[in-house]
């Protein structure tokens, strides 16, 4: 019976609080869209069927078999990244601004093909390209009157199966609920009844979310023509995360309607430092002269993780003449990170007065697996459980890509878009919330005999939601979310030199 | 978006007069390759094929033979005293002898970094305000001195801001060669970091216990000692779905890192000198116009409030709230978790 219980315990645990952070790390790391040139961005990142574009190291390497040059460009970008908050029927605004560099290479040509022979040289490049961008900055509010976050607290220290000594309640949970209760924020009497030092709720909660950070990928790359039908190519990517992430917490009593209690903070801190690598292979034929058909796949990637985090805590008592303070210890995990595969087709055709392309993309948000570093039990399970909910959580997602480009020498003009269905399955999506993404983009470029300069306008929207915390008690329930509304608009402006 | 374009088009346009040719590998078709040029070729076509670029670079050719402003004497470094071997030597080669290699990898990774303190410009020693003048500061070697971390304990630096030796903030950040250390949310030029006088930032202050809030390079080289890390994975935070779906897994202890089954990780100790403090709750009729304990009422099931709720001595007159079990909530001291306090 009594292991019936400690079961049926583990899984109410589960069904209630398992928003382990990671199966939104994983979401966030299978999701990358290149960036890469201004002329790429513009096109609707639909150059990997096109070719000539250094951005197709990231896409479809096949691409790099159609340069005839040595070529060196640079594309840097300002993104200015604004958001829109709705939380508890109170909406706000932010915004931040982020230089970045999108992409970064050259690619190594012979100037001329060779003539009579099957294949038309071997053609190298490397690059940097911009994957994602995690620059984001959100600030949102409202009264809360049916819970707080103490009250998901609560529901962890008062787990009698795992909190069984006033020991246990202040060192099991070192990164949450245990600096509250050696607050004082939870209290356990020598009955072992529990108590919150909020008043069921009724506090003003405040959030503020900043995000920094982005995936950098190290491609190189070849690729070759095959008697000016097909183009073939392969490529190395070494992706580069970055991610930095802190959220602020205040809950405050601005009605008074705590005893003692006036406010209390809790501010978690999140730095995610990986690198991996993966592989792309890529085709490109040409049945006939104008007409481009690609295909890419991508092997799924392993990156290499590392996390630090760690939990502040402050307490602002009436009573006292002191803030109380509580830090966490400094938490770190290593751990592998699977990122999904990604299938990529397409089509494009080239006139003398442009062009046109569309690529549509398949990926499986959830093939991302965790590998943790620890080999014991607790971790394998805890590995095991990650990864079933992101198996349950995220699916197949779809990414149709469409670009277009008018030539009047030396002048292009371009648009793009790109719509990527939501990476939920049906029953774990959002409420009442549309987790695709639209992408629209429009640029000019300029190309002369050796120099070349493109501008891009790029913008994304999408929606996210935001569950602070979750909590099991019906009487408490709904935990009010979120809903985080970002346009990144961006701009790329890539220069470039052939030899 | 205006700016854009007119942007684009000034760009264009300077561009434009300027276009001799364009090479535009999407819309070019590969060319054949030119049969390659060689002085000792002696057929009459090779020959007209090297009379074309002769001609061209005609001009070059006079002009590099008439212009005689700079000899060829001035490449010569040893009649030059404007170039010799010294010039491409730093400063640094013949005071250290370090090679570049290594002076590149003492540079990021320096076997003494100066992370600690206030600020991100000044930090580079203990006391950064008031130090030249007075025991404490970096120009005095002294025992109040910066010194390398892992010389001392952190309690044993001296805090420039209250006359007991307690306080310290340690800000070491991750200190390594991938970055550059202020990456803490607690020493940063925005809204959380020291430099920030709002309610988010901290002041300097007195505090009666030490508080560890970088992370200390739990990978790196130095400050073991200092070490306060629990390596675990990360199982808090947020969701991004309110539909959640049942795991199908029943494995996983959530409680986790625990002390009992902590799995063999290392869970860093609280360092023993550090004060716990437990915050001493009022239960007192103060300034403040707070909801007064209701001691008639039943509460409901979900009321876990506590100043709600009849306490377990049903002594309403206690004048501090009622302790944990054991009268102890600051743990065994191995959680790592430090408790302090600043004034508001």
């Amino acid at each position: 019976m009594r292991k019936q219980v400690f079961t049926f315990s583990i899984l109410s645990i589960l069904v209630s609080f398992s928003y382990a952070q990671t199966d939104v790390d994983a979401l966030r790391y299978s999701t990358p869209a290149v960036q890469g040139t201004a002329r790429n961005v513009a096109l609707g990142n639909t150059m990997g069927t096109i070719g000539a574009d250094i951005s197709a190291l990231s896409t479809n390497p096949a691409g790099i078999a159609k340069f005839s040059s040595t070529e060196f460009i640079l594309s840097p970008a300002i993104s200015i990244n604004k958001s829109s908050s709705s939380y508890l029927n109170n909406t706000t605004k932010d915004s931040k601004v982020k230089f970045q560099l999108t992409n970064l290479g050259v690619i190594v040509a012979s100037r001329y093909a060779n003539s009579g022979k099957n294949w038309n040289g071997l053609k190298f490049g490397f690059a940097l390209n911009r994957l994602a961008n995690f620059n984001d900055q959100y600030y949102f509010g409202g009264y809360n009157s049916k819970n707080s976050l103490l009250n998901s607290y609560y529901e962890k220290l008062n787990d009698r199966e795992f909190i069984t000594d006033s020991a246990s309640a202040a060192d099991n949970y070192p990164f949450d609920a245990s600096i509250a209760y050696q607050l004082g924020l939870i209290t356990i009497d020598s009955f072992g009844n529990t108590f919150t030092a909020t008043n069921n709720g009724n506090m003003q909660q405040d959030f503020q979310i900043t995000k920094s950070g982005g995936i950098n990928e190290l491609a190189l790359g070849f690729g070759s023509t095959y008697k000016e039908k097909i183009m073939i190519g392969a490529s190395i990517g070494v992706p580069i995360v970055n991610y930095t992430e802190r959220i602020r917490l205040t809950e405050t009593d601005i009605r008074d309607s705590a005893f003692d209690l006036n406010s209390f903070l809790n501010s978690t801190y999140l730095k995610t430092r990986g690198v991996g690598f993966n592989l792309k292979l890529g085709i490109i034929g040409m049945p006939i002269s104008n007409l481009r058909l690609s295909l890419a796949f991508q092997t799924p990637g392993i990156l290499f993780m590392k996390d630090e985090f760690l939990t502040q805590m402050e307490v602002d008592y009436a009573s006292q003449s002191f803030i109380f303070t509580g830090d966490s210890p400094e938490g770190a995990s290593k751990y592998r990170y699977v990122q999904p595969w990604k299938l990529t087709t397409g089509a494009g055709y080239i006139h003398k007065y442009g062009l046109v392309s569309v690529e549509y993309e398949l990926s499986d948000a959830s093939n991302s697996k965790f590998r943790l570093s620890q080999n014991d039990a607790n971790a394998k399970a805890y590995e095991n459980f990650v990864n079933n909910l992101i198996k349950e959580k995220y699916g197949l997602f779809h990414t149709i890509k469409a670009g277009v480009e008018f030539k009047y020498d030396p002048i292009r003009i371009r648009g793009g878009i790109q719509y990527r269905t939501s990476p939920f399955k049906n029953a774990a999506a959002p409420s009442n919330i549309n987790t695709s993404s639209l992408t629209f983009s429009a640029g000019f470029g300029y190309r002369g005999k050796h120099f070349f300069a493109d501008i891009a306008y790029v913008q994304t929207n999408f929606k996210e939601l935001y569950v602070p915390y979750q909590l099991s008690t019906e009487a408490w329930k709904p935990v009010p979310a979120a809903t985080l509304s970002t346009k990144k608009p961006a701009i790329v402006v890539s220069v470039g030199y052939k030899l | 978006m205006k700016n854009i374009v007119i942007f684009s088009v000034l760009l264009t346009s300077v561009f434009h007069f300027s276009m001799a040719k364009i090479q535009d590998d999407v819309y070019d078709a590969p060319k054949a390759k030119k049969a390659k040029v060689k002085q000792t070729y002696s057929s009459p076509v090779e020959q007209t094929e090297r009379i074309i670029p002769v001609e061209k670079t005609q001009p070059y050719t006079e002009e590099e033979t008439t212009t005689s402003r700079m000899s060829s004497s001035d490449f010569n470094s040893a009649n030059n005293s404007r170039y010799n071997d010294n010039d491409f030597q730093d400063n640094y080669s013949s005071d250290f002898g370090f090679g570049y290699t290594e002076r590149i990898r003492r540079f990021h990774n320096p076997s003494i970094q100066f992370n600690y303190g206030w600020n991100n410009w000044n930090n580079n020693f203990y006391d950064p305000w008031n130090s030249f003048n007075n025991n404490f500061g970096w120009n005095n070697w002294n025992s109040y001195a910066f010194t390398p971390s892992w010389t001392f304990g952190y309690n044993n630096f001296y805090n420039p801001f209250c006359n007991n030796s307690q306080f310290i903030i340690v800000q070491p950040g991750f200190n390594s060669w991938y970055n550059t250390g202020f990456n803490s949310p607690f020493n940063s030029w925005n809204n959380f970091g020291w430099n920030s006088w709002n309610n988010f930032g901290f002041s300097p202050y007195c505090a009666n216990t030490i508080f560890n809030n970088g992370f200390s390079n739990y990978e790196g080289f130095y400050d073991q000692q200092r070490k306060n890390v629990i390596y675990t994975p990360r199982t808090g935070g947020y969701n991004n779905t309110n539909n959640i779906t049942k795991s199908n897994n029943n494995n996983y202890n959530y409680n986790y890192p625990s002390n009992t089954n902590n799995g063999g990780f290392t869970k860093g100790t609280t360092n023993t000198n550090q004060q716990q403090v437990t915050p001493t709750k009022k239960w007192n009729n103060n300034t403040t116009n707070k909801t007064s304990p209701n001691s008639n009422s039943t509460p409901a099931n979900n009321d876990v409030y506590r100043y709600n709720n009849k306490p377990a001595n049903n002594n309403w007159n206690n004048s501090s709230s009622p302790a944990p079990s054991y009268n102890n909530n600051s743990g065994s001291g191995n959680s790592g978790i430090k408790i302090g306090t600043r004034p508001k």
